[in-house]
């Protein structure tokens, strides 16, 4: 379902880039819109160490599809304004999972996992701002600096055990706060190769980073007692996320 | 040209008749079960699940009491009724009509555990020991545990009535203090006014 789902997206992802215009007809617009295109981000959190790895959504992969349009004014101008956006799916590793069952085999055995998988959930970056392109023939260079929000959804995980040696049972619990959507700034450098008039070949590479000031509430509660143990994880510091892509484009000039 | 007009009205009559079958579901046939037999036996959930308890020593921490309730057919109260249609229900693709329930025709009204060897210092022998017994009972946020007294058939689903029993594991979640060999004994009374007794092999714990 999550994969027909993000195939489906992909499908009519009629993604937008611009790449350059230059056309006959109009002489005062270039435009260059990427329609297709497909990556990876990667991110690293740099804030506080401690926390359960794999936990929250900004430490995790994601797969890209990239929507972008950039758009001169005039014939013969190099500077243009730029709208681009950025969907994608994230990508659930094993990384918890791994993380509590290491930490917590000693003394009881792991259960079940409840709640949502990250792979079900989709964020956005959206940017727009100004781009500045060199070339204008075959290979075309667009630098971009934007501006725009990041959409931040990281997820409840809860986990129960069993006691060793024991009919206790135990559960384990992670509840966010601090989901808001994020100001984010997008420096963003695109490599285009024309194929004929009107389509082209595109590379991107954006990097972005934010700040989201988030915790993570960890709850430890016996289930026959309803005893709880309480302790929060508080992520700080920016969050940097490095984008690549490859795509199509149509170009008018 | 006149043959052509028969012709239609035939389809019509046996399109029409097709979209009335569809919507015409037989009356699902109730299948009611009863209690046929209540078994039961110590085990040992030391592990990371409850296993039946194949030497008769046991920690205390982890013992636990299975109960096997096994079921019958009590009887099928009502039958799929017969409609006279052109053509058959089946072969309606859009038909999606329930085929049958399968319910239970009794619940319990009780459910106890007695030690027939002195407990602790304040259950003597042939005292009942239900509170000190939970069962596990799982839900969307991992489970619960509830009391033995509050059990019934009605979480029982149709795939365990079918399956003709369902297991239920007591968890003794309050151990006595002192070590030794116990003896209990599960009472069971039924809403029809059956009761089953059980004594459980002894076991040391």
């Amino acid at each position: 379902m999550k994969k027909n789902l993000f195939v489906l997206l992909l499908l009519v992802a009629f993604s937008f880039e611009i790449i350059q215009a230059q056309e006959e007809k109009t002489d005062n617009l270039q435009l260059l819109i990427k329609f297709f295109s497909l990556g990876n981000t990667w991110s690293r959190f740099s804030g506080d160490r401690g926390y359960p790895p794999g936990l929250p959504y900004c430490t995790k992969e994601t797969y890209d599809v990239q929507l972008a349009m950039s758009a001169f004014f005039g014939k013969n101008s190099n500077w243009g304004i730029d709208v681009s956006l950025v969907l994608s799916n994230i990508y659930d590793d094993d990384k918890f999972d791994m993380y509590v069952r290491n930490n917590w085999s000693s003394d009881y055995y792991y259960l079940s996992q409840y709640k949502s998988s990250y792979s079900d959930e989709f964020v956005y970056r959206f940017g727009s701002g100004v781009c500045y392109k060199y070339g204008k023939k075959r290979f075309i260079i667009i630098t971009k600096a934007l501006i725009g929000v990041t959409s931040f959804k990281n997820i409840e995980k809860s986990v129960s055990f069993k006691k060793k040696d024991s009919n206790d049972m135990y559960l384990l619990n992670y509840v966010p706060s601090g989901n808001t959507d994020s100001f984010t700034i997008m420096p963003c450098v695109s490599f285009g190769f024309r194929l004929n008039r009107i389509l082209a070949l595109t590379f991107d590479a954006m990097y972005s980073v934010y700040r989201n000031n988030f915790s993570y509430t960890e709850t430890f509660t016996d289930l026959y007692t309803d005893h709880q143990t309480l302790n929060t994880y508080k992520y700080k510091g920016p969050v940097n996320n490095l984008s690549i892509s490859f795509g199509l484009a149509f170009t008018v000039f | 040209m006149r043959s052509l007009k028969v012709i239609i009205i035939l389809m019509v009559i046996a399109v029409t008749g097709m979209a009335a079958d569809c919507c015409n579901c037989p009356e699902p046939e109730t299948h009611e079960y009863t209690l046929a037999s209540l078994s039961v036996g110590n085990v040992d959930n030391s592990g990371e699940y409850a296993v039946d308890a194949d030497i008769q020593l046991v920690k205390k921490e982890s013992y636990g009491i299975k109960l096997l309730f096994s079921f019958k057919i009590a009887e099928q109260t009502s039958r799929a009724s017969l409609n006279f249609s052109l053509m058959q229900s089946a072969y309606a693709a859009c038909c999606f009509c329930d085929e049958a329930y399968y319910a239970m025709t009794d619940s319990i009204v009780s459910l106890h555990i007695f030690s027939e060897t002195d407990f602790d210092a304040s259950h003597p022998g042939d005292s009942d020991i239900s509170e000190y017994f939970k069962i596990f009972k799982t839900n969307e946020k991992a489970g619960e545990f509830i009391s033995i007294v509050n059990y019934s058939f009605s979480s029982i689903s149709e795939y365990e009535i079918l399956y003709g029993s369902v297991p239920v594991i007591c968890f003794l979640m309050t151990p006595p203090s002192d070590s030794g060999e116990y003896r209990f004994r599960v009472e069971a009374l039924l809403s029809d006014g059956r009761k089953f007794t059980e004594t459980i092999n002894a076991v040391l714990i």
